[in-house]
């Protein structure tokens, strides 16, 4: 069979299988019957099929659960909620200050989890009904939160960047530790954006006053034992106002930092390898949640609520996780094979070989990549686009990144940052649907869109940016060689 | 009043539910047992040579235990632009169809599975690691898992028809 035959058969079949509404793994599994069957030795190749999914899941996947635990630990324990709460008192009269809240808000999280959709929901559900409360416009409100949810994919610990890096047999602490600039400069240029916008625009984001009356309030210390109050000490001296403003930043963000330094700075220093740092880092969060369960009973501070540590929200956090890593690992494994069937068919080598008769530059390359990730991310979800394209992309040594010879962790960057784009593209980036979801308002989705463009725009500019400056993504990593 | 077959999808949900706990319960050790692991090498007392490859293991065989859940739960991933652009009795129409679709794919991967597991059984053959769980037990709960699959399948199919069919006495009585 030709080879544009045979991609047509194989692409097709799982686009069609997709579209119809089958699970997006199944779609995978109907394309590899197909493919097996065919190209790889008929019935007794689909006898051997079952051992191939075996084969195709590795210890290198392992982080992605462990990312998502972490992330799920903060958010069953109701911890991720308190340091937003933190980060609301600490930040005072700025403009669009619910929208500035978000982002700083979404960005430290961003650096305790691994996933995008928990980012955005957390925020969402604690900011946003507050902001339309207080007459925030729903671009100025939405928007931000949408955006900086998908900061997530950059920032390590990052679930999408382990799954890349280990399908593409790269390393993955490289990829880990390149997407820390590109995050945290996309994140300020959304601050930017804010307090630029609203400052223009007033009306976007009213101003107020923030109830503030809490900070006036003396500080104590209480020691208990039994429900009751053994030891306790109160300050209402001078300063009191900033140290009541401080104090839940100290008590709740510092401790969370902890996590991230102990996953970034283990893989940074070469402690650790990516699954042990993901598997300190679930533990540093689980012991994180636990000191906050002090500040509950045995310790408690005026206006430091602590957390609802309880084994039924570790059992809850263990339980989801399941869930989505099940989700994308079935998907995987489902892909991996596919990825079989298409090389075996010829079609990957075809597809290729037209593609270097083309003779593109390597910018020509990178940009057409980036073109079909992006067409495709408004179609499909972040995973299914990646393992459909990884086997022309990134995948053995026929392809384009090995043939155009494209630094590789750059590469990757990329792809996370057009993937990070894809979650707010319509009609189906992800992102827009769980804003939806959990905004407390009816919502057409028009205008959900329309309040993400302006971030689609800042992350197009930063992705020109990355493929202008090769160094933005690569310079941090070539620091651990 | 409950039939059989209640009682037989009653079964179904709890043995799911059961398999999921596994999967979280593996993912909880595989989080306390890597850094133990790390810290032993570290402090020079040795290493769970073991551990690695048993993840590994955990991993695939959690998948395939978890999967049957998650499509239970709604949670695998769709891509639903054709089915929210159709009129709502195309839709289930078309959802029909994929329940039964999903079910014959998962019958026939669970036929080509317990193939497999019969085939690797008869050589004994194992694999190529220090970890050494026979391929076939391996190959057998893949068809297992393919089995459970098909049988979510068939109840989505099912639980449409029986909502279906209240439907549609409740527009004839409408009518009346």
């Amino acid at each position: 069979m030709e080879w544009y035959l045979a991609l047509i058969l194989l692409l097709g079949t799982v686009c069609l299988a997709m579209f119809l509404g089958l699970p997006v793994a199944l779609a995978f599994f109907t394309a590899n019957v197909i493919g097996t069957f065919i190209f790889i030795g008929g019935d007794i190749g689909l006898v051997f099929m079952p051992m191939e999914f075996h084969n195709a899941i590795t210890f290198g996947l392992a982080p992605i659960a462990l990312f998502l635990l972490m992330g799920e630990i903060l958010l069953q324990t109701g911890v991720a909620f308190k340091a937003i709460g933190a980060i609301d008192r600490l930040i005072s009269r700025v403009p669009g200050r619910l929208s500035v809240v978000s982002i700083v808000g979404g960005t430290v999280f961003s650096s305790l989890s691994g996933s995008t959709i928990a980012n955005t929901a957390i925020l969402g559900s604690v900011l946003l009904p507050d902001m339309i409360k207080r007459g925030y416009q729903p671009s100025i409100a939405m928007g931000p939160i949408m955006a900086v949810g998908g900061i997530a994919m950059l920032i390590p610990p990052s679930a999408l960047a382990v799954l890349l890096a280990s399908i593409a047999e790269q390393s993955v602490a490289q990829l880990l530790i390149a997407g820390i600039i590109p995050g945290f400069l996309m994140a300020m240029l959304f601050f930017a954006y804010v307090i630029i916008r609203c400052t223009i625009n007033p009306s976007l984001a009213p101003s107020y006053a923030p109830d503030e009356s809490a900070l006036e309030l003396p500080i104590t210390v209480a020691l208990n034992r039994k429900g009751r109050a053994i030891a306790s000490w109160t300050y209402h001296g001078p300063g009191l106002k900033l140290l009541n403003r401080v104090l839940p930043f100290v008590l709740y963000i510092l401790p969370l930092f902890i996590i991230f330094i102990v996953v970034v700075g283990s893989i940074f220093f070469k402690i650790a390898a990516p699954t042990e740092a993901a598997a300190l880092g679930s533990l540093a969060a689980f012991g994180a949640c636990y000191f906050f369960r002090l500040f509950k009973n045995v310790i408690t501070i005026t206006g430091i609520d602590g957390a609802d540590f309880t084994w039924r929200a570790i059992a809850k956090a263990l339980m989801e996780t399941a869930k989505v890593n099940t989700m994308i690992l079935f998907i995987i494994a489902g892909s991996l094979v596919f990825a079989q069937a298409l090389t075996n068919s010829g079609a990957t080598d075809g597809l290729l070989t037209a593609i270097a008769a083309l003779e593109l530059t390597r910018l020509q390359v990178v940009i057409m990549m980036m073109l079909v990730l992006l067409f495709l991310g408004a179609f499909m979800d972040q995973v299914s686009m990646l393992l459909l394209t990884l086997p022309f992309f990134l995948l053995g040594a026929q392809s384009l990144q090995v043939v155009f010879e494209i630094d590789v962790v750059w590469l990757m960057v990329l792809m996370l940052i057009t993937m990070e784009i894809s979650l707010l593209t319509p009609p189906f980036g992800l992102l827009l649907y769980v804003m939806k979801g959990i905004a407390p308002f009816d919502v057409p989705i028009g205008h959900v869109i329309r309040s993400a463009m302006p971030f689609i725009l800042i992350e197009l500019f930063v992705l020109a940016l990355l493929i202008a400056m090769p160094e933005v993504a690569v310079w941090l990593p070539s620091k651990i060689g | 009043m409950k039939t059989a077959l209640d009682n037989v999808e009653t079964l179904y949900l709890r043995l799911t539910i059961f398999l999921a706990a596994l999967v979280a319960v593996s993912i909880g050790l595989i989080a306390i047992l890597i850094p133990f692991n790390l810290f032993i090498i570290k402090a020079g007392i040795g290493s769970i040579w073991w551990l690695n490859e048993s993840i590994e293991f955990a991993l695939f065989f959690g998948v395939f235990a978890g999967a049957p859940w998650v499509l239970q739960q709604g949670a695998h991933v769709k891509v639903d632009i054709v089915t929210t652009s159709l009129s709502p009795d195309a839709s289930k129409r078309l959802d029909g169809f994929i329940n039964l679709f999903g079910f014959a794919l998962c019958l026939l991967l669970c036929i080509y599975g317990s193939r497999a597991g019969i085939s690797e059984f008869i050589d004994m053959t194992l694999p190529d690691k220090d970890v050494r769980i026979p391929n076939w037990i391996v190959v057998t709960f893949f068809a297992v898992s393919m089995a459970l699959l098909a049988i979510e399948f068939l109840m989505r199919f099912r639980e449409q028809r029986v909502l279906k069919l209240a439907d549609d006495a409740h527009g004839s009585e409408a009518g009346l």
